[in-house]
C-alpha cells in the first residue's frame, strides 16, 4: 500500500482491513489501549519520540518514565488521550510519509510547530492542535516540573505539586 | 460503606432527631458531637462528596493553566450563580466550595483564637455591638475544637489570649526567608511568632504529616491540612446519615410558627423531599443561611424566617487582605511551601481604636508556580486559562531559560489583615432578577469599606514599609485589595430579639428547634481568621442542643 493509498483510506472514514494491517501500528487504535488506558509499545515510542522535543535536553527520557507520566491520566481521560496520540500519529504521517519517531529531533519539532502546536492555547475539547498540547504535551511537562528531576534544572528542590517534605522551606539557599 | 450511606439513597429519613444543614466544619462538628452521643443525625448538603482518592487530579486542575480556580471544586455556573453590588467587587465562588467537607476542602487552615476585645468592642470602644459571650464562655470550647481539628501551634506568642493546654502538635518550624524578616524586626522591636494552622507538622488522627506539596490553597493531596469532611466520616461511623447533593430549598414551620417541622431539599433526578427532624441546624455559611432563611419567608415571617428582627442578611463582614511585595539583594531561597509560619499580633490589642486591630504575616515566597509557567511555554504574563488563547510558545532548553529568568529568587512578601467592623448596609439579599438551577433567586452580596477601615490599613502599610526598608528592600510594590474569603456576620447573635438573630446558645429568637453554626452568628469579625471559632460556637451549639433532646 502507497502513502497515497494510506491518506485515502483514512479519508475515508477509516482504514479497511488490509490497509489496517499494512499501516504502521501506531496510526492504528487499539481497543484494549483504550479500555485500560495502557500505552501500547508503538504510543509509547510516540511518546517519549515528543518527549524528547519539549523536555530539556538535561533530561534523559526513558520510555519507563514516560509511561509512568502517561498512567497519571484521569481514568475518564483515557480514551480522549489515546485519541489524541493517534490522529497526531495520522496527521504528521499523512504529511511527512513518517511517524515522529522515525524523525530527528529537530523535525520533530519542526513537524509539531508547523500544526501550530507551540502556538495554541491549550484544550481538552478543542482542535488537534489544542488536544495534542492538552493531553500530550503538557501532561509531559506537568509531570517533569513538578518533580525534582525538572524543576532542579531551575534550582527548585521542592516544586509546586510534590510530596518533598517540608524540610526545604527551612534551609537557605544553596550556592548559586 | 452501603448506599443509604454513601448518600445515593437520597429519600429521607424517618423522623430524626437532628437535620444539619450544610457538611462543611461547623455541620460536620455538630453532626459528629450529637451522633457521638447517641443521636440520629441526618445531613443535607448541597453539593457532591468527592473521593478523596482524587485529590491529586484535584490538584492537577489547580496547577495546570487550563483550569479557572473554581472548577477546582466543579464551583460555578447555574447552581453557583450570585450577583456582587458594594464597592468591592465580591467573587463569591472563590470564597466557597460546595461539597461535603464544605470550603475548608479549599482553605488554607490558619486556626487562631480570637482576642478578648473582639468580643467586646462596644464596652472597650463604642463601636459596633459586644457579643452575649465573652472569650471566657468559649475558651473550653476553643481547647476542644483545637483537638478536633489538629492544631499545630506554639507557646511563644506573648499576645495570645490565655490558653490552659498545649497545641496537639508542635509549631511548624520558622522558614529561611522568616529569617530575612526577623533581624528588620528585632530592630524595629516587632515581635514575630508561630502560626497556629489546622495542619499535621507530625501524623495525627490518621492523617498525615504536611509533606509539602505546596497546594493547601485549593487542594491538599496528602490529607494533612484539616478538612470539614474529616468529621463527617466520623460522623457517619456514629450512624448519621449524609445526603448529598441535596439543596435545601426552603424550611417549613408549624401554624404556631414556633418550631420548623421539615426542610424542603431538592435531587438531581428532579424530585422534591421533607426530611422532618426534632431539631434543625444551619450550617450553610454566612452566604447560604441568610439566602435559605429570606427564601424560606412565610405569612407568619413574611420577611423571612427567624427574621422578626429584620436584620437577616445585614452586617455582613469579611477580612481584607493587605500585601505588599518587594525584592531583596540576596536570595530568598523560593522553595515554595503553601502556608505561612512566621506572623505577628502585636498590633491587635489596644487602648484606643482607630486604627482597628492588624494581624500582620510574613509570607514564604511562593515562586509563580514552575509547573504553571511552563506549561504556559514560559509565558507568565498573562492569565492562564481557557480565554487566553495564545500561549508562550518555548519547550525544551529554551523553556528551562526563560523560566530561569524569571524566576529571580530575590522576592519577599507581607500581608496584613485589618479589622472590619460591621456595618447594616453591608449585607446578602435576593436578586430577584437573576435565578439558580432550582429558580430560586440568587444571592447579591454588597461590600464596601468604610473610614475606619481605610485608617486601619494606612497604618499597616506604614508597618509595612518600615521594616521592608529596615531590610534594605527594594521594589516595593502593593498589591491590590483584596477580600480574604471570611464570611461572617448575617445572623448575629445577640440578647436583643429586635437587633438579632440568634442567642447565645445560637438557637433563633424566634424558632425553639432552629440553631445556627457559622460565622454568620458572629457581632464583629476582628482580624483573625474566623474558622476556629466558627468550630467552637458548633462545639457549643451542640451542647446545647444535646441538653434540649
Ligand atoms: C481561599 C480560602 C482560604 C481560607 N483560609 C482560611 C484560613 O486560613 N483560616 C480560616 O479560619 N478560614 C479560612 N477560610 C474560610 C473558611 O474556609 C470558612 O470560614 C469555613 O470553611 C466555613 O465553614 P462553614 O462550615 O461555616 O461553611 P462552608 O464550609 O461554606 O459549608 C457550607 C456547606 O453548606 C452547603 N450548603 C449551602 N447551601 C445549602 C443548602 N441550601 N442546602 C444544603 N447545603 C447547603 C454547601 O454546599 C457547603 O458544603 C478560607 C476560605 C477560602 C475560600
Ligand atoms: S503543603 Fe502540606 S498542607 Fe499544604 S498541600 Fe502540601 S501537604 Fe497539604
Amino acid at each position: 500500500m502507497s502513502r497515497r493509498e494510506v491518506i485515502a483510506a483514512l479519508l475515508a472514514g477509516g482504514a479497511t482491513g488490509t490497509a489496517v494491517s499494512a499501516l504502521p501500528s501506531g496510526l492504528v487504535e487499539t481497543e484494549t489501549a483504550e479500555r485500560q488506558g495502557d500505552l501500547t509499545g508503538a504510543n509509547l515510542e510516540q511518546l517519549v519520540a515528543i518527549a524528547e522535543v519539549v523536555f530539556p535536553s538535561a533530561i534523559d527520557v526513558t520510555a519507563e518514565d514516560v509511561s509512568e507520566y502517561a498512567t497519571r491520566v484521569p481514568d475518564d481521560q483515557r480514551s480522549a488521550f489515546h485519541r489524541t496520540l493517534t490522529q497526531l500519529n495520522r496527521r504528521v504521517f499523512g504529511s511527512h510519509g513518517r511517524l515522529l519517531a522515525e524523525m530527528s529531533v529537530q523535525q520533530r519539532g519542526a513537524a509539531l510547530r508547523s500544526m501550530g502546536i507551540a502556538r495554541v492555547g491549550s484544550s481538552p475539547s478543542g482542535s488537534l492542535a489544542e488536544r495534542v498540547r492538552y493531553y500530550l504535551i503538557n501532561q509531559l511537562v506537568y509531570s517533569l516540573f513538578t518533580t525534582p528531576q525538572g524543576s532542579e534544572l531551575i534550582g527548585v528542590e521542592n516544586p509546586v505539586g510534590y510530596p518533598g517534605g517540608y524540610e526545604s522551606y527551612q534551609r537557605p539557599p544553596t550556592d548559586e | 460503606m452501603s448506599e443509604r450511606q454513601r448518600g445515593g439513597d437520597r429519600a429521607p429519613a424517618e423522623k430524626q432527631d437532628v437535620c444539619v444543614i450544610g457538611s462543611g466544619v461547623a455541620g460536620a462538628l455538630v453532626a459528629y458531637a450529637l451522633s457521638d452521643r447517641g443521636h440520629d443525625v441526618v445531613m443535607l448538603e448541597a453539593g457532591k462528596r468527592f473521593d478523596p482518592a482524587n485529590r491529586l487530579q484535584r490538584m492537577e486542575r489547580a496547577i495546570r493553566p487550563e483550569y479557572h480556580l473554581p472548577e477546582v471544586w466543579d464551583m460555578g455556573g447555574e447552581r453557583d450563580r450570585f450577583t456582587s453590588s458594594g464597592d468591592l467587587y465580591y467573587a463569591l465562588n472563590r470564597t466557597r466550595v460546595k461539597a461535603v467537607g464544605g470550603t475548608t476542602l479549599h482553605w488554607l487552615g490558619i486556626t487562631p483564637r480570637f482576642h478578648e476585645k473582639d468580643f467586646e468592642m462596644q464596652s472597650r470602644y463604642g463601636l459596633a455591638s459586644d457579643w452575649p459571650i465573652g472569650y471566657e464562655d468559649l475558651r473550653p470550647y476553643y481547647a476542644e475544637a483545637e483537638t478536633e481539628l489538629g492544631v499545630s501551634g506554639g507557646t511563644d506568642n506573648p499576645f495570645a489570649p490565655p490558653r490552659e493546654t498545649d497545641f496537639p502538635m508542635d509549631a511548624f518550624p520558622a522558614s529561611y526567608s522568616d529569617s530575612l524578616f526577623a533581624e528588620a524586626c528585632e530592630a524595629l522591636g516587632i515581635t514575630m511568632h508561630s502560626v497556629p494552622q489546622a495542619r499535621n507538622s507530625e501524623p495525627y488522627d490518621d492523617r498525615s504529616q504536611c509533606v509539602g506539596y505546596s497546594t493547601c490553597i485549593p487542594v491538599c493531596p496528602s490529607g494533612a491540612k484539616y478538612s470539614g469532611d474529616v468529621h463527617v466520616r466520623k460522623a457517619q461511623s456514629n450512624g448519621a446519615r449524609v445526603i448529598s447533593q441535596a439543596p435545601v430549598q426552603y424550611l417549613e414551620h408549624d401554624s404556631a410558627g414556633e418550631r420548623v417541622e421539615a426542610a424542603v431539599y431538592a435531587t438531581p433526578d428532579g424530585e422534591r423531599h421533607r426530611q422532618e427532624a426534632r431539631q434543625f441546624v444551619l450550617a450553610c455559611g454566612a452566604v447560604e443561611i441568610p439566602r435559605l432563611l429570606l427564601l424560606s419567608r412565610s405569612s407568619q415571617y413574611p420577611e423571612g424566617l427567624a427574621n422578626t428582627s429584620g436584620v437577616v442578611g445585614k452586617y455582613f463582614m469579611d477580612h481584607l487582605v493587605v500585601r505588599v511585595g518587594a525584592e531583596l539583594d540576596e536570595p530568598t531561597n523560593q522553595e515554595p511551601i503553601g502556608y505561612q509560619t512566621r506572623e505577628t499580633h502585636q498590633f491587635y490589642d489596644h487602648d484606643d481604636s482607630p486604627p482597628g486591630s492588624v494581624k500582620l504575616v510574613f509570607e514564604n515566597v511562593n515562586p509563580p508556580s514552575l509547573a504553571e509557567s511552563a506549561l504556559r511555554g514560559g509565558d507568565t504574563g498573562t492569565p492562564g486559562d481557557l480565554s487566553d488563547v495564545v500561549a508562550g510558545d518555548t519547550w525544551g532548553d529554551e523553556l528551562v531559560d526563560t523560566v530561569r529568568d524569571r524566576m529571580p529568587n530575590r522576592r519577599v512578601g507581607m500581608f496584613g489583615n485589618p479589622e472590619t467592623l460591621p456595618r447594616a448596609e453591608n449585607s446578602v439579599t435576593l436578586d430577584y432578577e437573576k435565578t439558580d438551577s432550582h429558580g430560586n433567586p440568587v444571592p447579591d452580596v454588597s461590600f464596601t469599606i468604610g473610614g475606619y477601615e481605610r485608617r486601619t490599613i494606612e497604618f499597616i502599610r506604614d508597618v509595612q514599609r518600615d521594616i521592608l526598608n529596615e531590610m534594605d528592600a527594594s521594589n516595593i510594590v502593593d498589591s491590590p485589595l483584596r477580600t480574604a474569603s471570611h464570611k461572617m456576620g448575617t445572623t448575629r447573635m445577640g440578647t436583643d430579639p429586635s437587633e438579632s438573630v440568634v442567642d447565645s446558645r445560637l438557637r433563633t429568637h424566634d424558632l425553639r428547634n432552629l440553631s445556627i453554626a457559622s460565622s454568620s452568628v458572629f457581632v464583629t469579625g476582628g482580624a483573625m481568621n474566623p474558622t476556629l471559632t466558627i468550630a467552637a460556637l458548633s462545639l457549643k451549639a451542640a451542647d446545647a442542643i444535646h441538653r434540649d433532646l
